[in-house]
């Protein structure tokens, strides 16, 4: 597995991440956006129990963040 | 393409000796006890191609170039995200620009996190490689 970005932001002067790579499609990851925000702070699931998913879902697949 | 001209159009399986079709048999099983079903669905088609079944699947013939890149690298996302290779993903970027790339691996994502929604939900037929279709709440 590549240890080093395999495509470049598209946010200048910013690293690639999630963030700046969905910017190569801005509409997409405006949609998105609101989406995951609305996720994030509205719904029936308190945060902790969401965080905690979260964090064991970046443990078991890797995922750095 | 049907099976049949998959059939008749494919080449003639690579000649191999008994033991390594019971080898292959015997990984076959192993492997569909202890991995995800696709993988095993993977491997139960390499073992039919192996012996030269009739009627293991595999890709058409037709595909462009890009359609194969982007195949490849679509079947590795869903069945090992970590075996993706340099090569495969350069070879995604000889046919596709970035920000197609951003669009085709979001597209991706969406469909293999859903796909595992259907699957926990039991919302969707799935077929292991010892059954035919089957919903997983049956």
């Amino acid at each position: 597995m590549s240890t080093v970005p395999r495509l470049p932001s598209a946010v200048e002067n910013r690293p690639a991440n999630m963030s700046t790579l969905l910017a190569h499609q801005p509409e997409l990851a405006r949609a998105f956006g609101e989406l995951y925000a609305r996720f994030w702070s509205h719904g029936e699931v308190d945060h902790p129990t969401k965080e905690t998913v979260r964090i064991r879902n970046a443990r078991v697949t890797d995922c750095g963040y | 393409m049907t099976a049949d001209d998959d059939t008749m159009s494919a080449s003639p399986p690579p000649s191999v000796g008994p033991t390594l079709l019971d080898d292959a048999h015997s990984f076959r099983e192993q492997s569909a006890a202890s991995v995800p079903g696709r993988l095993a669905s993977l491997l139960e088609d390499r073992v039919r191609r192996l012996h030269g079944d009739a009627d293991a699947s595999r890709p058409p013939d037709d595909l462009t170039a890009a359609e194969r890149a982007v195949i490849e690298v679509a079947e590795q996302f869903v069945v090992d995200v970590h075996g993706l290779t340099d090569d495969g993903f350069e070879r995604l970027r000889e046919y596709f620009r970035d920000d197609e790339i951003v669009a085709v691996m979001f597209h991706l994502a969406c469909l293999d996190g859903f796909g595992k929604l259907d699957a926990v939900t039991g919302l969707r037929p799935t077929r292991t490689p010892d059954s035919h279709e089957k919903t997983t709440t049956s």
